[in-house]
């Protein structure tokens, strides 16, 4: 198993098999069995916060270092897609604040940028800009329930399970959330109604 | 425009809430039914624009560089236990120092540290004499009586407190002798008196280097001629008119 080997660069010394190194053994080969998963979970959770696919690696991958550390103390293996996305999405917050702090200052020493124009405006595509500032403006805890249900399809028992939510709570944030979102984007049912 | 009392209902219709009403509306009203699709493929791209917002693998490189993250860290067990072994080990390195900066000659006790070179080396003179510390002795004596009072704070009771000393007898014998030295401290100088008294105490200045040694008849008292005062002749002043230059060349 290379990828263990690689967690445990020398670990495997002949005759230091003890309790200890057996038991790091298995933390480190739980850990590998639930890496690939874990690593596009957090991905996707920040990649529909930050919109950015570098930032949602560095998320992604300081997620999942954080959550190998405290991986040992984890009792209930079951636990930790939820506990990753937990961390995974405050890191997005917390990113997604400092690059808008950042943006803020450079916009304060920078003038304004120039006005676009319509062509420019039509090929940003202005239903995902709307959209994404929409999605911004929902609160936290609908935002979460929104966009784990969106993940990989996962059903409303495996994102209570995540939010360690009851499944009415999920289900009622998740439709919550979608009327908010529609409520917002009504300029395009007009849109589309009049053809 | 949709109908109204539908509105409402048209948009949760949308979002897959059944209602046999509206259904029967539907059925006749195609304003409403347009209403309805309208708001349908606005659900459409919402939910195709936040799957297209999740979507997406991340790069094969981020699982590298996550296992050799990974590889470079401790596991989650044996870094509960480094974190206290570095704790122990900050302490006994603290403690290392303190005895060793304890045992440093520097911060040592000026008898105790010559007393035990002596012990050593019997035959070898020691560092210091007493003469210097004597003659600075007499110099702040000199000083003293010259300047202003005498504080007796903290401080000056430092710098005049008994200065143990050890010194060698003429005759090459190296023999402990104490001798108490009482300074006594100019007004105002009583802590560059305790630096130097610090100083020489730790051997790290030569009390020789900065006192030349005088002899006794070297001070000689200054000489003041003496005035002679004479009370003024008044009478006389009177006879010449009292003019002010005859007063001046009586004195």
């Amino acid at each position: 198993m290379e990828a263990l080997e690689a967690i445990l660069p020398g670990r495997q010394v002949e005759g230091s098999s003890g309790t200890g190194d057996a038991n790091r053994e298995a933390v480190a080969r739980d850990f590998e069995a639930q890496l690939a998963d874990g690593a596009s979970l957090a991905f996707r959770l920040a990649m529909s916060v930050l919109r950015n696919r570098a930032d949602a690696e560095d998320v992604a991958q300081e997620a999942l270092l954080r959550a190998y550390r405290g991986f040992g103390k984890l009792r209930e293996r079951g636990a930790f897609r939820g506990w990753l996305c937990r961390i995974a999405w405050r890191l997005a917050l917390d990113k997604q604040r400092g690059t808008r702090r950042r943006e803020k200052r450079e916009l304060a020493v920078d003038p304004a940028p120039p006005e676009r124009s319509v062509e420019q405006v039509a090929a940003a595509n202005e239903f995902e800009r709307r959209l994404a500032v929409a999605m911004d403006e929902l609160p936290e805890k609908l935002r979460q329930a929104l966009v784990l249900a969106a993940i990989q399809g996962h059903s409303t028992r495996e994102v209570a399970e995540m939010l360690d939510l009851p499944e009415g709570t999920v289900k009622s944030r998740v439709h919550l959330a979608r009327k908010r979102l529609t409520e917002k984007l009504q300029w395009l049912a007009k849109d589309l109604k009049n053809g | 425009m949709a109908c109204k009392g539908f509105e409402k209902r048209l948009m949760e219709e949308a979002l897959r809430t059944t209602d046999p009403a509206l259904l029967t509306h539907l059925a006749v009203c195609a304003e409403c039914r347009a209403e309805l699709a309208a708001q349908c493929e606005l659900q459409t791209r919402i939910n195709a624009g936040i799957e297209a917002m999740v979507a997406g693998e991340p790069s094969p490189a981020l699982l590298t560089r996550v296992r050799a993250q990974l590889a470079a860290q401790e596991t989650p067990e044996s870094r509960y236990w480094m974190q206290w072994a570095w704790r122990v080990a900050a302490v006994a390195a603290l403690v290392g120092l303190a005895i060793f900066v304890a045992e440093r000659p520097a911060f040592r006790h000026p008898s105790t540290q010559t007393a035990h070179q002596s012990a050593q080396n019997p035959s070898a003179p020691p560092k210091s004499d007493g003469a210097p510390t004597q003659l600075i002795a007499k110099a702040a004596t000199a000083n003293a009586a010259a300047t202003a009072p005498v504080r007796h704070n903290s401080r000056a009771n430092q710098a005049s407190r008994q200065v143990k000393v050890e010194v060698a007898r003429q005759n090459g014998k190296a023999e402990a002798v104490e001798v108490s030295v009482q300074v006594i401290v100019p007004a105002g100088q009583s802590e560059a008196v305790a630096r130097l008294v610090q100083a020489l105490r730790s051997g790290r200045v030569d009390a020789a280097s900065l006192v030349t040694p005088g002899q006794p008849g070297d001070l000689t008292p200054l000489a003041i001629a003496p005035l002679e005062l004479k009370p003024a002749n008044r009478a006389d002043g009177d006879k010449t008119g009292g003019s002010g230059s005859d007063l001046r060349n009586e004195f």
